[in-house]
């Protein structure tokens, strides 16, 4: 059974560096439309052994990596308070566009990434609703080398998307 | 220079940038997304305030170092107030704490009355439950933190 661990946005800065979730000051954000969660694996006993947090630690190893990345948790924490999040990319300095798209059953599937300009780091998304909810899961940090979305990283978010699809009712949510 | 006061520099110096980069994404960040969420448009923002939309636009970038001016005066636009509030480092994650505990503590007393049968666990509640309060309140709290 495909498990989605729900993750506040605390908890990923506290990740990407010790003392980074008190830069905010502990708010809770407003109501959320779509929850934030990033999937955990059969081996992965805790979110930090998570894929998702293993290429925060791998991929956002320096300061100035770090202050982009942080521009982008922060612009998916505030988007996923509003229903039409491409609206709220809109015009701000984080760029939503899709990375990699592929066709699942009939139906075109959208992997995001999240973008600031000429930087580049990554953070690799995909929307889902499911059970009754909606998800923003968050599936890879990545600093890019290339024009193009990798190929590993291209496919892993695709089996990731396909297993959560398919799972639909049957995803196991962890809080 | 005491060495309590060298530390604390030497803290503030180290996370400077970053700190800054996070704290005025934040910020724009939940205005804008607060716009959104009551259906407003920056071209609303703007005629309120008597400002020119790239202004506004400008302002929710994510990129500028708002002034206390600028922000209160978003809220008025919004017709949301703007809390800002100074916090021990610890008490913030403290009271984050108590909400969960305060949460999962209603959620288990609603399962046991049985009056949530549609409802499978905390997760999907706590969803339930925060949707109500969405228009309530708080632009959000905007937290000044103190060194203990």
């Amino acid at each position: 059974m495909p498990v989605l661990k729900l993750i506040g946005v605390p908890l990923i800065l506290e990740h990407a560096k010790k003392g980074l979730s008190k830069a905010l000051g502990g708010h809770k954000a407003t109501s959320e439309v779509w929850r934030i969660c990033t999937p955990l694996s059969d081996g992965d006993v805790t979110v930090q052994k998570s894929k998702f947090f293993k290429s925060i630690t791998e991929d956002i190893d320096d300061a100035s990596k770090l202050k982009t990345f942080v521009q982008l948790v922060s612009a998916l924490a505030s988007a996923s308070t509003v229903e039409n999040y491409h609206e709220f990319f809109r015009g701000i300095a984080v760029e939503c566009k899709e990375a990699h798209g592929f066709n699942h059953r009939g139906t075109k599937v959208k992997i995001f990434e999240l973008k600031r300009l000429r930087q580049k780091e990554r953070l690799y998304f995909f929307p889902l609703s499911a059970k009754g909810m909606r998800f923003f899961i968050v599936l890879l940090a990545h600093h890019k080398k290339d024009e193009t979305t990798p190929k590993n990283v291209a496919n892993y978010c695709e089996a990731q998307a396909i297993q959560f699809i398919d799972a639909g009712e049957k995803i196991y949510i962890q809080e | 220079m005491s060495p309590k006061n060298r530390e604390v520099q030497v803290s503030i110096q180290d996370n400077r940038e970053v700190f800054s980069a996070l704290r005025r994404s934040d910020i724009a960040y939940q205005l804008k997304a607060r716009m959104l969420s009551k259906g407003l448009r920056s071209v609303d923002i703007a005629e309120r305030l008597g400002v020119s939309e790239a202004n506004v636009s400008r302002w929710f970038s994510g990129s500028q170092n708002l002034s206390l001016d600028t922000m209160y005066a978003i809220a008025d636009a919004l017709e949301e107030r703007l809390c800002v509030l100074l916090r021990a480092k610890d008490e913030a994650s403290t009271l984050i704490q108590l909400e969960d505990e305060i949460l999962h503590r209603d959620w288990e007393r609603q399962k046991g009355k049985g009056s949530l049968p549609n409802l499978s666990n905390l997760s999907e509640y706590q969803f339930v439950a925060d949707n109500p309060a969405a228009n309530d309140g708080f632009i959000s709290e905007f937290k000044l933190e103190r060194t203990a």
